[in-house]
């Protein structure tokens, strides 16, 4: 037992206190070295590319416009901001699957599609203000999914078949505002001349050189007014498009809408490296998790104890008195304790003392602490000093009632013999205590606690060891 | 400032204060000491009127320590004309109680030297009343304490028995014979 309370006491002095850990990397270590465990870093929603490049391009093939490669510069701008250490970037492909992936979108396209399958079954049977009214109805719900983003075509194709719808309608001017509205979710979205109608290829045609007259405006999601349709506030969108002269990005955060370009040159690894050095010079850089604001306190609690020797002469007796115990907190889990009692004997069963027992026993010692909701649980261990008053005792029921001026016969009581007298002594040895502290109103507490000692060393030898005691006090938590 | 039930109220705390005192109070609390005390005699054999045995009574003066008892007899010169049959002037020699035990509301004892009274006269010497006296040898007392005092029975060396009742009297248990206070 003694050797086990000498190895905890040990363990808990070369416990390391997690308070002293090294500090937290600066902003430029994790951007060289990469980010701790646990840091926040700001979430990155790269949308893809709108070439709008194709607006221009005159070649077709089927229903869409001859492709054009996407520029360099947005691959390289795509590399230098995946290297970014400290940004959480979701490219391209992952921001098509997390936009798919967030709630109701599954079940609010569903309806979307229907509306948009009336609206082409209405076109188709000439029903064109059903028709116009369920293609508004589903194009509104497919830009509040962003359904473009995820499948532009099939978005710019309800736009074009609002289009048509109009112009069955002899409404030229929403049809023509419907083709530029389906051109710039898909710049590559043609009609099929030979297939389609004269006035419709002319409308759209016209629709399409409006676009290109001077730089086409930015697509649904890029504008500072479009409506954002998520609470998240913790993530940044950069949503790129493609001119014919510059790549330019709309930014979007919490805080609002930033727009940055970059001239297309001969260099597009520059071009992609120089934009995406803006772009990340406006981001957020995240954030190393601030650990718990810890601030050491002193516990000073003072009340009753009581406590019995294990090993003794007598049968056991109480001994009562009154104690105060400081401990501090010197880590969230680590406190160092000290306290202080003193107590006298009460009778033992028999009788058997005839002297009090005055005792003061003294502890200190390292310890671990929980916080549990109200209570705070804790186990100490550490070193005890202790010593005890003379006393006597006897077993013999004459010897107690009678004194020896009361001319007693020796067969009846031999107060010389009889009578074992015991010196005073003191011991040192080791502690261990377990104990709670509920906390009852501010900075007020109820405490209570046992423990026992074992002592290797008395000054005398002395028939009285092992303490195990409890104490119940109340006490002042000092912050 | 909030109340304190309230702010403690998923806390079992009275429940663990009480076991604690309970505990406290336990470990705290000694041995009974009934029957510590002087016991004077009222009624000796059968009649309830006749308070002595032989022409004495006797006082008892219990300590009880315990599962043990111990103290002394003493013996006084029964007068029935006498106010205080336990005044100082008719003491009649004292006897140690030797060997008593005592159980939950009973008790007994022997006496010590039965046929040796010791005396309360300087010279040691007993008044002749006293020696005249015929006493059965090796008496025992066997008490228990009921509503209307100890009773019980003062039993003889040749095992008769006579029943004997005892009540209780004020005052501190003597530890000598020579002592003038009764």
């Amino acid at each position: 037992m003694m050797r086990l309370i000498l190895i905890c006491f040990a363990l808990l002095l070369t416990w390391p206190i997690p308070g002293r850990a090294d500090a937290p990397p600066s902003d430029i270590e994790i951007a060289l070295n990469g980010a701790p465990d646990g840091f926040r870093a700001p979430r990155i929603l790269v949308y893809p590319l709108i070439d709008q490049r194709h607006l221009h391009q005159e070649k077709q093939e089927g229903t869409s416009a001859v492709a054009v490669p996407p520029p360099a510069a947005w691959q390289a701008f795509l590399e230098t901001l995946d290297g970014a250490r400290h940004l959480s970037v979701l490219p391209p492909a992952g921001t098509r699957r997390t936009l798919q992936k967030e709630r109701a979108y599954q079940s609010a396209l569903t309806l979307a599609l229907e509306a948009m399958n009336r609206g082409y079954r209405d076109f188709r049977e000439v029903r064109l203000s059903a028709a116009v009214e369920s293609l508004e109805t589903a194009i509104a719900a497919l830009l509040a999914l962003e359904h473009q983003v995820v499948r532009p075509r099939e978005v710019a194709r309800a736009y074009m078949t609002l289009g048509l719808a109009f112009l069955e309608q002899k409404d030229e001017s929403s049809a023509e505002m419907a083709f530029r509205r389906a051109l710039l979710i898909d710049p590559r979205l043609r009609l099929r001349p030979g297939y389609d109608h004269p006035k419709a290829l002319l409308a759209f045609a016209r629709a399409r050189q409006e676009l290109i007259k001077t730089d086409p405006p930015p697509p649904p999601g890029f504008s500072a007014r479009s409506p954002s349709t998520r609470k998240s506030t913790a993530r940044y969108e950069i949503r790129a498009r493609a001119l014919p002269d510059r790549l330019e990005l709309t930014i979007r955060s919490p805080g609002g809408v930033r727009v940055e370009s970059e001239p297309l040159s001969d260099d597009p690894s520059d071009d992609g490296s120089r934009l995406a050095s803006r772009v990340i010079a406006c981001l957020p850089f995240g954030s190393t998790p601030k650990r718990a604001a810890f601030n050491p306190e002193f516990n000073l609690d003072a009340g009753f104890g009581s406590f019995l020797f294990a090993r003794a002469p007598v049968a056991a007796f109480a001994n009562l008195g009154v104690g105060v115990n400081l401990s501090y907190l010197a880590a969230p889990n680590i406190s160092l304790e000290m306290d202080l009692a003193l107590s006298n004997s009460n009778r033992d069963r028999q009788e058997h003392l005839r002297t009090d027992i005055g005792t003061w026993r003294l502890r200190a010692g390292p310890g671990v602490q929980w916080k549990v909701s109200q209570i705070r649980l804790f186990a100490h261990v550490g070193i005890e000093v202790a010593g005890h008053s003379a006393f006597d005792f006897t077993t013999n029921p004459a010897c107690k009632h009678f004194s020896p001026t009361d001319a007693l016969p020796p067969i009846l009581c031999d107060f010389e013999r009889e009578i074992e007298r015991n010196d005073s002594a003191w011991f040192l040895g080791a502690t261990a205590s377990l104990g709670a502290r509920v906390s009852l109103v501010r900075q007020f507490y109820l405490t209570g606690r046992i423990s026992a000692a074992g002592y290797a060393f008395e000054s005398k030898r002395s028939t009285l060891s092992w303490p195990l005691g409890a104490y119940l006090g109340l006490g002042y938590r000092s912050l | 400032m909030p109340p304190l039930l309230a702010t403690v109220k998923d806390i079992p705390l009275i429940p663990w204060v009480a076991l604690f005192l309970f505990t406290m109070t336990s470990i705290s609390c000694g041995p009974e000491r009934d029957f510590t005390g002087i016991w004077q005699q009222t009624q000796c054999g059968d009649n309830p009127d006749q308070a002595d045995c032989d022409g004495f009574l006797y006082a008892l003066h219990i300590g009880r320590y315990g599962d043990a008892v111990t103290g002394m007899v003493v013996r006084y010169r029964f007068d029935e004309t006498a106010f205080d049959g336990f005044r100082a002037t008719a003491e009649c020699g004292c006897f140690l109680i030797d060997s008593g035990r005592a159980e939950e509301d009973r008790f007994e004892f022997r006496i010590f030297e039965p046929s040796e009274p010791r005396t309360r006269a300087v010279d040691g010497t007993l008044e002749p009343a006293c020696a005249a006296a015929a006493e059965c040898p090796g008496r025992r007392f066997i008490l228990e304490d009921t509503d209307d005092g100890l009773v019980g029975q003062l039993v003889c060396e040749d095992g008769s028995a006579t029943p004997i009742r005892f009540d209780a009297a004020i005052g501190s248990p003597r530890t000598q014979c020579s002592s003038a206070t009764p």
